[in-house]
């Protein structure tokens, strides 16, 4: 065997205890990042990528370092490296251009033993990287996955999900109704689903289907397996997107998963009649009317026409009205359209007081709660009626009260004196006129006697008023003395009235001075609630005036404790607080939009391992406002007066 | 010792009962600044009636003609006689107003002439301090009536001790008002009120 072959034979033996080595650090490498990344990231796919990419780097990094023995020239210095004595002998053996010391060389070579020192070197690097290997197992099966979270030095915990497998990698495929022509779509580990309403949709997940379980409100869903899928077995279930939200429960032994339902309800067409534009009365049906309008839906029309009531008679048992549809138009889908008409009057059959109204109708495609219909408002021709134009429809108001202010006793008796003296410069029916207005309020006068005397009265203070029995003869006198009076006034006999009036007023006056007696009522008895003044009453005061307070939010106080009860609950079941978000969001998404977005946040921080308390905070700013700064409380003023 | 009780003094002439409220204003002045046992209501006694004697202080007012009949003046004199004290208000404000002449007329006749009270008299810091004299109302001060402020009181005096007090000032506007409305004046302004009563009930 010449040098050559020799050498040869160690690269081979070099190359193949290089290979070994090199997997086995690589395996020692990728067992070390699996442990690390494990400890901190628990039980998920991100170990295993990090030890694959591990190897892959380190087995890579190790072969190329191990390149030496691709070639003889390489391998001989490897070995003239461990033996010395070679005095490089070996490298020129193998030289082609050495041919005349070639068996000088061979021999000095051959004293060498290469292949013990290949398989020392061998077992070397063999063990050595086996120990790392055996190690790095070591290392795998003693750091504990996600023992981060539970090391004491950290001050506050990452929330990390631990789900079973089954429904880890919850695949939802959602499928719009056929009439909206929108494509299916995909959602990795969705928490909430947000779509049209009536769509269909398919939750899918890793593993069989025994033992699983769901329910959508209080409706039990099946939940089958899927055959012939690429990987593995899957567990599927299908519902339907609800009118309104709601969420799936899924249950795998004593784990559960919730995925909110987020309806989106197709809305009906929103139409507008431009033309006509107002309300308007004819004097006879004739001409052409154009009529013009606009629809919009939010996923696409079917058709649209305008729809006429004719109508006559105002009255019950003459009034009829007949329906038309005119400008009937198809749409196909498309999200916006015009309708446009004309109608002939005259061909209506409209007579005078007969009334036309007009409006824009239009409808979507939808074919699960629908199809849903929008119209415009209403527009109304009239057809004036005969001798309408000469009457003024103005219903006359209610004459205003009576003045109930009286005039006294002692007015009446200047008053009459006053006219007395004017009377013979005064045209008789004036004289008569003022001397009649006299009459009545002595009879105003007497009739406030006689209520008096009939009873019962009630003074300002508002208790019963009882005239005493010496003043009942006066208020008799006067009641008589008021009746001459308003006789003799109404009579025009002013010096013959003055008597009466005169006596009226004595009589009067007396009652009056004996105990003072308002014919509007008495003077009011105050009687002063001194332990209250004095503040050593039971009663409760009311003497200060109270702002009301503003009424309480109470949805938005229920919010934020749900809110609060969830916040707690992320630090240990961070799983079940971003279930809680997700059905929670579905519950306040319409009150609170900002809020259901931040809470979108904080579940998808939740999922994600992050952490989600400035989303939580967000929502809760955005149901119960900013917190209030307060600078302490107010000096205090020693009171007020 | 007995309760106090306000009593109005009610006269056989003009309109005794002119200022309702003003009995029930100075009832509450006085539970709201003194310890003194007050009637809560007070009582209406006519100047001829033998109960007179048993008020030690007597509120009159009016507006119009006062002239006393020949028994109640000698019951307000048996009344003064006996220690109590009468106080009068002109209703009007107006030195030249009817009510004015004719009780000035009336008390000088039955009592004894009227003479100003000096602003030191312990009238005015018996209870309430009031250095500046009588305070001013505010029908003294908007121009009705005499347009004039009156700086002083007066008042038929017995030695140093005021056996009748006489008001121009009008204090039965001033005070007549429901009590439970004194809660939205800034300054009360019947606690002059109060030094009068306390100073019939212990001068």
């Amino acid at each position: 065997m010449t040098a050559l072959d020799r050498v040869r034979q160690a690269r081979s033996a070099l190359a193949g205890i290089m290979v070994v080595r090199s997997v086995l650090w690589a395996v020692a490498a990728a067992l070390a990042a699996y442990a690390a990344v494990g400890f901190v990231e628990g039980h998920s796919e991100l170990p295993r990528v990090a030890a694959g990419c591990t190897w892959a780097v380190v087995a890579a990094a190790m072969m190329w370092r191990g390149r030496a023995t691709r070639s003889a020239e390489e391998t001989a210095l490897w070995i003239e490296a461990r033996a010395p004595q070679l005095q490089y002998a070996l490298v020129t053996a193998i030289d082609p251009r050495a041919v005349h010391v070639r068996d000088e060389l061979a021999r000095i070579a051959g004293s060498v033993d290469i292949r013990g020192l290949v398989l020392r070197a061998g077992a070397r690097a063999v063990l050595r990287s086996g120990a790392a290997a055996a190690a790095g197992l070591v290392l795998v099966l003693v750091v504990p996955a996600g023992g981060a979270s539970r090391a004491p030095w950290r001050l506050m915990r990452e929330p990390t999900i631990t789900a079973p497998d089954r429904l880890r990698g919850l695949v939802a495929r959602v499928t719009p109704p056929a009439y909206a022509r929108q494509a299916a779509r995909e959602i990795r580990d969705p928490l909430v689903i947000t779509a049209l309403v009536g769509s269909a949709i398919e939750l899918s997940g890793h593993g069989s289907a025994a033992g699983l379980g769901a329910t959508t409100g209080e409706d039990s869903v099946t939940v089958h397996s899927v055959s012939g899928a690429s990987d593995g077995p899957r567990w599927a279930l299908q519902v339907t997107m609800p009118a309104h939200a709601g969420v799936v429960r899924i249950h795998d032994r004593g784990h559960e998963r919730v995925v909110a339902l987020d309806a989106i309800p197709d809305n009906p067409p929103v139409v507008v009649l431009d033309q006509p534009a107002r309300d308007s009365t004819l004097r006879s049906p004739r001409g052409i009317l154009r009529l013009g309008g606009r629809a919009m839906d939010d996923i696409g029309l079917r058709d649209g026409y305008f729809e006429l009531i004719i109508s006559a008679g105002d009255q019950e048992g003459s009034y009829h009205s007949v329906e038309r549809r005119v400008g009937t138009a198809s749409f196909a889908d498309a999200p916006r359209a015009s309708l446009a008409s004309a109608i002939d009057l005259a061909s209506l059959g409209l007579a005078p007081g007969g009334r036309l109204s007009i409006r824009a109708v239009a409808r979507d495609d939808n074919a699960v709660s629908g199809p849903g219909e929008g119209s415009s408002e209403t527009r109304t021709y009239r057809i004036a009626a005969p001798g309408e134009y000469d009457s003024l429809a103005v219903e006359p108001g209610a004459p205003p009260p009576v003045d109930s202010a009286e005039v006294t006793q002692r007015m009446v008796v200047v008053r009459t004196r006053a006219l007395r003296q004017e009377v013979p410069r005064l045209h008789k029916d004036t004289a008569a006129r003022r001397a009649e207005r006299l009459s009545q309020q002595e009879e105003r006068l007497s009739e406030r006697v006689q209520s008096l005397l009939n009873g019962p009265e009630e003074d300002e203070g508002g208790g019963p008023l009882v005239l005493p029995d010496w003043q009942r003869p006066l208020f008799d006198t006067a009641l008589r003395a008021l009746g001459d009076a308003a006789a003799q006034l109404h009579a025009v006999r002013l010096t013959a009235a003055l008597v009466p009036e005169l006596l009226a007023l004595r009589v009067l006056d007396s009652a009056r001075t004996g105990n003072r007696l308002y014919l509007r009522g008495g003077a009011p008895a105050l009687v002063v609630n001194t332990a209250r003044v004095r503040l050593t009453g039971q009663g409760k005061p009311d003497a200060a005036p109270r702002m009301p307070e503003a009424p309480t939010d109470t949805a938005a106080l229920a919010a934020v404790a749900r809110l609060e009860s969830i916040s707690a609950l992320a630090v240990d079941a961070p799983a079940a607080a971003a279930d809680s978000i997700a059905v929670f969001r579905i519950a306040i998404g319409g009150a609170w939009p900002s809020a259901a977005a931040a809470l979108a946040d904080a579940a998808t921080a939740l999922r994600t391992r992050r952490d989600p308390a400035a989303s939580l905070a967000r929502a809760r700013r955005a149901i119960a406002g900013a917190p209030s700064v307060a600078q302490g409380l107010p000096a205090w003023d020693g009171g007020s007066q | 010792m007995s309760q106090f009780v306000f009593a109005t003094g009610q006269y056989e002439s003009g309109d005794w009962d002119a200022a309702p409220l003003v009995p029930a204003n100075l009832i509450d002045s006085v539970a709201r600044y003194t310890s003194l046992d007050v009637a809560p209501a007070g009582v209406v006694v006519p100047l001829g009636s033998p109960a007179v004697p048993g008020y030690p202080l007597i509120y009159l007012t009016g507006h119009l003609p006062f002239r006393l009949t020949d028994h109640e003046r000698a019951t307000v004199r048996g009344f003064i006689d006996r220690g109590g004290m009468l106080f009068i208000d002109d209703h009007n404000h107006d030195v030249g107003g009817i009510f004015h002449k004719t009780v000035t007329e009336e008390i000088t006749r039955t009592v004894g002439p009227l003479v100003d009270v000096p602003t030191s008299h312990r009238l005015y810091s018996c209870f309430f301090r009031f250095p500046d004299g009588p305070p001013t109302t505010t029908q003294e001060l908007n121009g009705w009536g005499d347009n004039l402020v009156h700086t002083h009181l007066q008042a038929v005096m017995h030695g140093d001790v005021i056996q009748v007090l006489y008001s121009s000032k009008d204090y039965s506007s001033e005070w007549g008002y429901h009590p439970d409305s004194k809660r939205f004046n800034t300054v009360d302004n019947t606690k002059f009120g109060v030094n009068i009563i306390v100073y019939a009930l212990t001068r």
